[in-house]
């Protein structure tokens, strides 16, 4: 089984390599610059039929951090129970801990190798 | 592309991003900090994520010098955020400094320039790490990301845990599911389901369906260790710490490894809908030439079924067609379309770095960043700008001191704009400096031999002067400007772009620098005219007026040729046919027809035969395809397929004239 996955990140290196690394795992992977644009993402997808079954999200992003937008997401029935992974660096050990008390379901730490990604996902998604 | 080096390229360009805008950004911080204002959060935050995006991508396409570097830079700039550090100048040019640092490793990365050798490197470190105030070294950045790597052990034979799985009853509540958490225990070895425990399930009626209130006691048989559990169970092991012991039986249990599940998906599907793709820009470049091409063919096939009364049905479809290769043509072009916004910002940099070093204070206004030019144009007339604009502040503007005893502000106001203007782009480089000293510069051309002492040129014609060969006016020579190269070249590079430039100076207060540019290169605006049995175009922008003069308005003047009397100006006359070799039975100014051309502030007049008419046409290259000629732009196919030529005006004045001065009027 595979599944829609949403890679929420203002880089669009990291963007591009996890919908590289995913696309090649059989997942269906859309993009999204900010949690805003996530958000907007959601309903667009939804309103094409289209569940998102897991949500990749960086935390530091302009307009609206991962933060805010693991807050936003979990006030939406829809999306409580999606399992939204946090991409965090080295120097955001807190973030880690910030991002659960969120909702955030998992933490991935960049830079990753792709199958570090790939075995983070098989944790929520299969 | 491979994927590898798909994903090389869009960081690539992000960086290059990510460094224009954290220079733009650290000056207007440096600014922002010298007026006093209190630090600007939501920039600092912007620069931090910059330098942390550039970091995160550099690590991920396996740049490794960059991201250590950069991770060296985000300490700073951490500290900046969290009010530890505070902004000061020196500050600023030492992350700059790191910004140029960043943006050579990234060239570097890229197989371009050389990269900072590591001793540069080295000392930059050091000087970033001072401002943290402790002893942070390169080599804990390097550390932190080594410990990011778990090296997982390996075991050579089977291992058998046995598990107290107990997760937090609100496990699910954040999307995790146990049975997926079971399932990838499963890659690991064979799962045995000892027992399962209900005690803690309330009555039905008091359930939450989004609670646990399971925990089971499991076994896992394989070649696994301790790591691999703490792996499996990473993000649930925080609320409720996981609890298992190893009991493989003292022999080693031969058992194979049960193969992974079978419920591997199937590679590489790219379904996703994104707003945006990627496009290389030589493909665009050939998609412009197609269209380019197709609507030659178009205009061909117009001129057919006009020429050959073609019937009503076949001329609606033809104007049918023809509707849509212009608006194809108007979206192609639109393609290769940028602002002119990153080329102004980075000229902010220019002028910092200048103002500081000559002690002059510049404040830089920039208007119409979101205007569009043709990519080529803006890569062409990139250097030509920067030099204007170094040219400005070095020349231009005065020192506060003696703008001070000029009456003016201590600040000096330099204003970069860009707009639309008749169908071109006009681009404006403005000071309110010292102005161009015409005196000063009439004296310097008299000396250099470019204009006779008796000269009687106006003031406009005497500032045109300044983009000739072998004049400048900085009193010293600086390591900026001023070595008397520079400005013709500017000129040169502007007129290649069939461009123009125009100078509006007013000694004391400021002068104005008047770049127009096409739109696009790749179609011009032409006037066709008949030359003997051939057609020429003259483009439009270099076009005054066209005339047919009275016999006596025309002379041979001894050395200056033939001039023709134009409204009290007398203008040389450049004879196309004698020019470009073609047998013309008008030659006479009085029969035929002088269209008036302006080139660097001058007029002159070419004579043609006639004028056919405007049209627009794509240019074709001559030099690619043949050889520079000179005086020719290039070429085009007109309606009934045949090959006209492109006047290059300035190109043309400049091979008739050469051997003369300019100080003709």
């Amino acid at each position: 089984m595979s599944g829609v996955i949403l890679i929420v990140d203002d880089s669009a290196t990291i963007r591009a390599s996890v919908k590289n690394t995913l696309d090649q795992a059989g997942y269906e992977v859309f993009q999204a610059m900010n949690g805003q644009a996530g958000l907007e993402s959601l309903k667009q997808l939804s309103g094409q039929g289209k569940m998102v079954s897991m949500i990749i999200s960086d935390v530091n992003m302009p307009v609206m951090d991962g933060i805010t937008f693991i807050k936003e997401l979990k006030q939406n029935p829809n999306y409580k129970f999606t399992p939204v992974l946090v991409l965090t660096t080295e120097s955001q050990t807190s973030k880690k801990q910030e991002g659960k008390e969120a909702g955030a379901a998992g933490w991935l730490v960049k830079p990753f190798e792709p199958e570090a990604l790939v075995g983070v996902v098989r944790k929520f998604i299969r | 592309m491979d994927l590898d080096a798909e994903l090389k390229s869009i960081f690539f360009e992000e960086g290059r991003e990510h460094i224009a805008s954290l220079e733009e950004d650290l000056i207007q911080l440096e600014n922002e900090s010298g007026t006093g204002q209190a630090v600007n959060h939501e920039l600092v935050n912007r620069i931090f994520r910059s330098a942390h995006t550039i970091k995160g991508g550099a690590g991920s396409v396996g740049f490794g010098e960059l991201s250590g570097f950069t991770h060296t830079v985000e300490n700073v700039l951490d500290r900046v955020r969290e009010n530890q550090i505070s902004i000061t100048q020196e500050l600023v040019s030492v992350l700059l400094n790191a910004v140029d640092c960043m943006s050579r490793l990234l060239d570097a990365a890229m197989g371009e320039g050389t990269p900072p050798d590591s001793t540069e490197l080295a000392a930059l470190v050091a000087q970033l790490n001072s401002h943290l105030g402790d002893a942070v070294s390169a080599a804990s950045a390097l550390a932190d990301q080594a410990t990011e790597k778990v090296r997982r052990q390996k075991t050579d034979r089977d291992h058998t845990f046995a598990i107290d799985l107990k997760l937090h009853p609100q496990v699910m509540q954040n999307g995790t599911d146990p049975l997926m958490l079971l399932t990838e225990l499963k890659d690991h070895g064979q799962v045995t389901l000892k027992a399962v425990h209900t005690e803690n399930c309330p009555p039905l009626e008091q359930m939450d369906p989004y609670a646990l209130y399971l925990s089971w006691d499991v076994e896992v048989t394989g070649r696994l260790t301790g790591a691999d559990l703490d792996n499996v169970f990473i993000f649930v092991s925080d609320e409720s710490p996981l609890r298992y012991r190893d009991i493989t039986p003292e022999a080693p249990v031969v058992k194979k490894a049960v193969p992974r599940s079978a419920s591997e998906v199937a590679p590489g599907r790219d379904r996703s809908k994104l707003n945006s793709v990627r496009v290389d820009t030589d493909r665009l470049d050939r998609l412009v030439n197609l269209v380019g091409e197709l609507v030659i063919g178009q205009a061909r096939v117009t001129q057919t079924t006009q020429s050959t009364g073609a019937a009503p049905e076949v001329t609606a479809a033809v104007e049918a067609l023809e509707r849509i290769t212009r608006d194809l043509q108007d979206e192609a072009m639109g393609m290769r379309m940028l602002p002119i916004g990153p080329t102004f910002v980075q000229f902010q940099r220019v002028v910092r770095d200048l103002a500081m070093s000559q002690g002059k204070e510049v404040s830089l206004q920039i208007s119409g960043q979101e205007t569009e030019l043709d990519k080529s144009i803006i890569e062409k007339i990139s250097d030509p700008l920067k030099h204007m604009v170094r040219n400005a502040v070095d020349h231009g503007l005065e020192t506060p001191e003696e703008r001070r005893q000029a009456g003016k502000s201590e600040t000096g106001e330099l204003v970069l704009s860009a707009f639309h203007s008749e169908g071109n782009i006009v681009i404006e480089i403005s000071d309110d400096g010292k102005g161009l000293d015409a005196a000063a510069i009439a004296a310097k051309a008299v000396k250099e031999g470019l204009i006779p002492p008796d000269h009687t040129l106006s003031e406009t014609e005497i500032h045109q002067l300044i983009f000739h060969p072998g004049l400048s006016t900085a009193k010293q020579v600086t390591d900026v400007s001023g070595r008397g190269v520079g400005m013709d070249v500017v000129k040169r590079n502007i007129e290649e772009l069939r461009g123009r430039v125009q100078i509006q100076s007013t000694r004391g207060a400021g002068s104005t620098f008047r770049i127009t540019l096409p739109l696009t290169l790749a179609i011009i605006d032409g006037m066709a005219m008949s030359v003997g049995g051939e057609v020429f175009l003259v483009p439009l922008l270099s076009i005054v007026e066209s005339i047919r003069p009275q016999a006596r308005d025309v002379q041979t003047v001894a050395e200056r040729g033939e001039m023709v009397q134009v409204r009290g100006d007398v203008l040389p006359v450049i004879r196309l046919h004698e020019e470009l070799n073609v047998f013309s039975e008008y030659r006479r100014p009085e029969e035929a027809l002088l269209i008036v051309v302006e080139v660097a502030g001058r007029r002159y007049c070419l004579l043609v035969d006639d004028i056919l008419g405007q049209q627009q046409v794509v240019i074709k290259s001559i030099e690619q395809n043949y050889a520079k000629v000179v005086g020719v732009s290039g070429a085009t196919i007109l309606g009934d397929g045949r090959v006209a030529m492109i006047i290059d005006v300035p190109a043309l004045v400049r091979k008739v004239f050469e051997h003369q001065s300019v100080g003709m009027a």
